[in-house]
C-alpha cells in the first residue's frame, strides 16, 4: 500500500491541482527545476523500477528534444553561441528551451503520479458529493462495460461456430458485425430490464436516498491539507506580487541576484512533501521488517 | 407465528388461456425453511414473484396474499423492499454496481440510512458472509459462486424477515452450489430466518428444509415435512396421474427414488439422504449374491475429433490452460468431460471448435487438419458448438427468422427443417415457439430451442457446454435420450458438464479434466465406480454392497436380480 493512496480523495485532488497549476503557469527556472526533481522523486517512489526507468528515459529525451529544437526556431537573445546557416544559436534560446522541456516533462510525470494515486473510485466519490445521481450512473456503467465486452466476444464466437460469421469480403464482414451488434442490442435491453427490476426489488426509487462511500477523514488528512494549503498560498501570494515573473529574453535574468525566496522555499516543501511521506513509510517498513 | 399466507391464489398471464396458478393455498410460519419443487413450467417462479411486490408479473389475479396478517397490497413500498428479500437465478443480472462494497451498500442507500449505520451493517454482513477478502474488488472479477453469494449478502444487509429464492444454485457448479446452500442453512439456523426456496434439484437441499411443497401444473399438490411428502409420493395418495407422479419423482434424491421403486408395501419410512438410503438398501438386500452388472458394450468408432499434444494459453505471459492435452472423440459416442470450475474444460471446447488456436499441437477433425477446413466449411454440417449462454446463438427477432437463416446456410429446405424441429420439439416437450422472441422464452425453453437449432442441422460432431444447466430432471432425461439417438445415427457428442448424474446415465465414456489435460477416462460404470468422493449418489448409496452401480436404474436392476435369486 502506498502511503499517499490512503489519503482522502479531496486532499489528494487539492494537492495535485496546486502542484499542476504552479508547474504549468510559473515560468521561473527555480520553481521549474524543483517541480521536475519533485516529480521524478515521487514517480520513483510510486512506480516499479522497470516502469520508472523507461518513463524517466522518455521524459529526459523529451526535455532534451525541446531544448534542442527551440534554438533552431527562435533566434532571440543576446549571447550567440555559434551560427547555423547564418542564423545564431543563442544561449538564451537554449536556456528557454530547457525550461520549457523541463516543464513539459514534469507536468507529464505529475499527471502519471496523479493517475496512479487517483483511481476511478476516488474520482467517482468526488463527483458523487455534489451529483449523487451522476455517480450512480457512473457506477452502473462501469459495471455494464466489462459485461458488455464479454458478451460481445461470446456472441461473435457463437455466431462464428454456427458458420454465420463471414471472414471474406468487406460486405460479408460488415454483415457479421451488424448481426453481432443486433444480438448485443437485444442482450443489452434484456439486461437493462432485469437490472431495473433488481434495483427496484432492493428499494431503488424510495424517497431520501443517501450516498455511501468508504472514505474517512483522518487527522493526517487535515495536517496534509493545511500544510499543502499554506505552502500553495505562499506561492500564490508570491505570484500575485509579481516575484515569479521571469524574462528569458533578450538576456536571461540573473535569478540568483534576486531569488524568490518565499515562493521557492514554499514550493520546495510542497513538491517534496509526498516523496518525503513515501520514503518515510518505506523506511518505517524496512525497520519493522528487520524487527519481525 | 404465521408470516406468509396465500389464500386461493389463481393467476393467468395476459393472452394465455391456461392459468399459471390454480387455487394455491398455503402458509409459512416464522422461522420455517420451505422448499417449493416441481418441474419447470409448473408455476413456481410465478408464485414466488407474486410474493415480491416489485417483481409481480402482470396478469389477472384472484385470491389473496397476506404478509404478517396484512394484505400484501397494504404494505408500503419501503416495507416491501426492506422486509421481503428476493434472490433470482442469474447471478449476473442482479448485480447493479461496479464494486463489491457499493453493491452491499446499494439497498441501504435506497432506504436512506445514514453513512455510519450503512458502514456498520455492511461491515457486519461482509464479515458474516466471508466477503472481507474481496470487499474492495470490482464485481466483474468475481466468480459465479461469489457473485451469487454477494447477491444474497446484499439482500441480507437490508435485514429482511423473509427470503425468497428462485433456483439460486441452478447456474452454479456443484461446489459453489454447496457453499451457497451451506450459507442458507446457516442463516436459517443462526438467525431463524424464514426462507422460501424454489428449486428443482432436491438432492442437496432436502436435508436442510422443514417443509417441502410439491407443485404440478399450477397446483400445489402437497406441502408437508419431507418424510411425509416422501410417503405420500409413494402410495399414490396424491390426486395426480401416474405420469405426473413419475415426473415429480425424478427430481427427488436417489435414496427416495430407490425406495419408491423397490419398497413395495414396506413399513420403513422414506429415506432422503445418502446415509438413510444405505440403511434402506442394506435392509432390503442384506447379502447380495450378484454384485455386478454386465458392463455395457464398448463403442469402437473411427476417430471424429482428435487433439494431440495441444498447448494453449490466453496470453504470452499467462499460465498454460492446456498442457499437452490429448483427446479422442469417436464416432457414435457421447463423451462427458468433467472437472472443476475454471480448470479449462471450456477452453478445450473452444480449441476443438476452432474458436481459439492452440499454439502447439495437432487438432484433427475426421482425420483432416482443423486449419484445412476453409472459410466456414467446418461449421456447415461437420461441427456445431453450443456455448454456455445459449442466448448468444440467437441474433434475430423471432425464433422463426433465426432458424430460417441458419438452415439456409446449412442448405436445408423449409419443409425438411420444419419436420425436424417439430420432431425434436415433441421429444423435448416444448410448445410451438417459432414466432416468439428468443429472449422472451424461459431459461429451459431457450436451452431446448438452442439445442433444437443445432441438432436439426444434423452436425456430425456436437460440442455442448453445460447443456443441462437450468433444466429440470425430466427435461434432462429427454435431452439425454435425444443425444443418444443422435449418436446412434453415427454422430458424436462431446459434453462439458458438472452434472455427474447426467454423465453417469447417458455417457458412453467420461473423462476428468485436471491440471491442463485429461487425467482419467473410462466408461461411466468404471469411472464413477472407482471414485469415492467425485461420484453419483446412487454409487454412494450402493458403495460396498454392489460394484460399479452408478445410476438408480442399475441399483434397482441388481436388487431385482438378487431378489429373484432368493426366491
Amino acid at each position: 500500500m502506498k502511503a499517499l493512496a490512503g489519503y482522502h480523495p479531496a486532499v489528494l485532488f487539492f494537492y495535485f491541482a496546486a502542484v499542476l497549476l504552479t508547474a504549468m503557469f510559473v515560468r521561473h527556472p527555480v520553481l521549474l527545476a524543483e517541480s521536475f526533481v519533485g516529480a521524478i522523486l515521487l514517480f520513483a517512489a510510486l512506480e516499479s523500477r522497470k516502469q520508472f526507468f523507461s518513463q524517466l528515459l522518455f521524459s529526459v529525451l523529451l526535455a532534451l528534444a525541446v531544448t534542442l529544437t527551440n534554438p533552431l526556431f527562435s533566434h532571440n537573445g543576446v549571447t550567440p553561441l555559434f551560427f547555423i546557416n547564418g542564423n545564431p544559436v543563442t544561449l538564451e534560446a537554449v536556456f528557454y528551451g530547457a525550461a520549457i522541456g523541463c516543464m513539459t516533462a514534469s507536468v507529464l510525470l505529475w499527471c502519471r503520479c496523479f493517475q496512479i494515486l487517483f483511481t476511478g473510485d476516488k474520482l467517482m466519490y468526488l463527483i458523487g458529493r455534489p451529483l449523487p445521481r451522476v455517480s450512480l450512473v457512473f457506477s452502473l456503467t462501469l459495471r455494464f462495460v466489462p459485461l458488455f465486452l464479454q458478451k460481445r466476444r461470446e456472441i461473435s464466437q457463437a455466431q462464428k461456430a454456427m458458420g454465420l460469421f463471414g471472414s471474406g469480403s468487406i460486405s460479408e464482414r460488415a454483415h457479421s458485425l451488424f448481426r453481432t451488434c443486433s444480438a448485443l442490442f437485444d442482450w443489452s435491453l434484456s439486461y437493462a430490464m432485469e437490472t431495473a427490476a433488481a434495483m427496484k426489488a432492493r428499494g431503488y426509487g424510495l424517497a431520501h436516498r443517501t450516498n455511501f462511500h468508504l472514505y474517512v477523514w483522518r487527522r493526517s488528512d487535515s495536517i496534509f491539507l493545511i500544510f499543502s494549503g499554506m505552502t500553495a498560498l505562499f506561492v500564490a501570494i508570491s505570484f500575485a506580487r509579481g516575484e515569479l515573473r521571469y524574462a528569458y529574453y533578450p538576456a536571461a535574468q540573473r535569478f540568483w541576484e534576486q531569488p524568490p525566496l518565499l515562493a521557492g522555499a514554499a514550493f520546495l516543501l510542497l513538491v517534496f512533501l509526498p516523496s518525503f511521506l513515501e520514503i518515510k513509510e518505506s523506511l518505517k517498513w524496512k525497520y519493522y521488517v528487520s524487527k519481525i | 407465528m404465521e408470516i406468509l399466507r396465500v389464500k386461493d391464489l389463481s393467476f393467468t398471464y395476459p393472452q394465455e388461456k391456461c392459468a399459471a396458478l390454480k387455487d394455491v393455498c398455503f402458509s409459512i410460519a416464522e422461522g420455517e425453511f420451505c422448499v417449493l419443487c416441481g418441474p419447470s413450467g409448473c408455476g413456481k417462479t410465478t408464485l414466488l414473484r407474486l410474493l415480491k411486490k416489485e417483481l409481480a408479473p402482470k396478469g389477472s389475479l384472484r385470491g389473496e396474499i397476506f404478509y404478517c396478517g396484512r394484505s400484501l397490497d397494504e404494505l408500503s413500498e419501503r416495507e416491501a423492499a426492506e422486509e421481503i428479500g428476493y434472490v433470482s437465478q442469474d447471478p449476473e443480472q442482479q448485480i447493479v454496481t461496479d464494486r463489491v462494497w457499493h453493491e452491499l451498500a446499494f439497498g441501504l442507500e435506497n432506504l436512506g440510512l445514514s453513512r455510519e449505520s450503512i458502514r456498520r451493517r455492511v461491515g457486519e454482513v461482509a464479515g458474516f458472509f466471508g466477503i472481507e477478502r474481496w470487499f474492495r474488488q470490482e464485481t466483474s472479477t468475481l466468480s459465479g459462486g461469489q457473485k451469487q453469494l454477494l447477491n444474497l449478502a446484499s439482500v441480507m444487509v437490508m435485514r429482511p424477515r423473509i427470503l425468497l429464492l428462485d433456483e439460486p444454485t441452478s447456474q452454479l457448479d456443484p461446489i459453489a452450489a454447496a457453499d451457497f446452500l451451506a450459507m442458507l442453512a446457516r442463516l436459517h439456523r443462526e438467525l431463524g430466518l424464514t426462507i422460501l426456496f424454489v428449486e428443482h434439484r432436491l438432492e442437496e437441499c432436502l436435508s436442510l428444509c422443514d417443509t417441502i411443497g410439491v407443485m404440478s401444473e399450477g397446483k400445489l399438490v402437497c406441502m408437508d415435512a419431507p418424510a411425509k411428502v416422501g410417503a405420500k409420493m409413494a402410495d399414490g395418495a396424491l390426486p395426480l396421474l401416474p405420469e405426473a407422479i413419475r415426473r415429480l419423482r425424478l427430481s427427488f434424491p436417489s435414496a427416495a427414488r430407490l425406495y419408491w421403486s423397490l419398497a413395495k408395501n414396506s413399513s420403513a419410512s422414506c429415506p432422503l439422504s445418502v446415509r438413510e438410503g444405505r440403511q434402506f438398501l442394506k435392509n432390503i438386500c442384506p447379502n447380495p449374491k450378484v454384485r455386478t452388472l454386465p458392463s455395457g458394450e464398448e463403442i469402437k468408432g473411427s476417430p471424429a475429433l482428435t487433439l494431440k499434444n495441444v498447448w494453449f494459453r490466453y496470453e504470452k505471459t499467462s499460465p498454460d490452460i492446456l498442457c499437452g492435452a490429448d483427446f479422442l472423440l469417436q464416432e457414435g459416442e457421447v463423451y462427458c468431460l468433467l472437472g472443476g470450475n475454471g480448470s479449462g474444460k471450456t477452453t478445450l471446447l473452444h480449441v476443438a471448435a476452432g474458436l481459439r488456436r492452440a499454439y502447439r499441437g495437432d487438432v484433427r477433425i475426421f482425420g483432416k487438419k482443423q486449419a484445412a477446413y476453409r472459410s466456414n466449411s467446418l461449421y456447415q454440417g461437420v461441427l456445431s458448438y453450443l456455448p454456455q449462454d445459449v442466448r448468444t446463438i440467437f441474433a434475430k427477432d423471432s425464433v422463426r427468422e433465426d432458424f430460417e437463416e441458419y438452415f439456409n446456410v446449412c442448405s436445408l429446405s423449409k419443409k425438411e427443417w420444419e419436420t425436424r424441429t417439430n420432431d425434436l420439439w415433441k421429444k423435448l416437450e416444448i410448445p410451438d415457439i417459432l414466432d416468439r422472441h428468443p429472449y422472451d422464452l424461459s431459461g429451459g425453453e431457450q436451452q431446448k430451442c438452442a439445442l433444437t437449432k443445432l441438432l436439426a442441422a444434423n452436425p456430425r460432431i456436437l460440442l455442448l457446454d453445460e447443456p443441462t444447466k437450468g433444466l429440470d430432471a425430466y427435461a434432462k432425461q429427454a435431452l439425454g435420450g435425444v443425444l443418444q439417438k443422435h449418436c446412434k445415427d453415427g454422430a458424436s457428442v462431446l459434453i462439458v458438464t458438472h452434472d455427474l448424474e447426467f454423465a453417469a446415465q447417458f455417457a458412453n465414456r467420461c473423462g476428468l479434466f485436471f491440471d491442463g489435460g485429461i487425467l482419467a477416462q473410462a466408461a461411466p460404470q468404471e469411472f464413477f465406480g472407482e471414485n469415492r468422493f467425485y461420484t453419483t449418489s446412487a454409487k454412494r448409496i450402493s458403495e460396498g454392497l454392489f460394484l460399479g452401480t452408478v445410476t438408480c436404474e442399475q441399483v434397482e436392476a441388481l436388487c431385482r436380480v438378487n431378489k429373484e435369486e432368493v426366491v
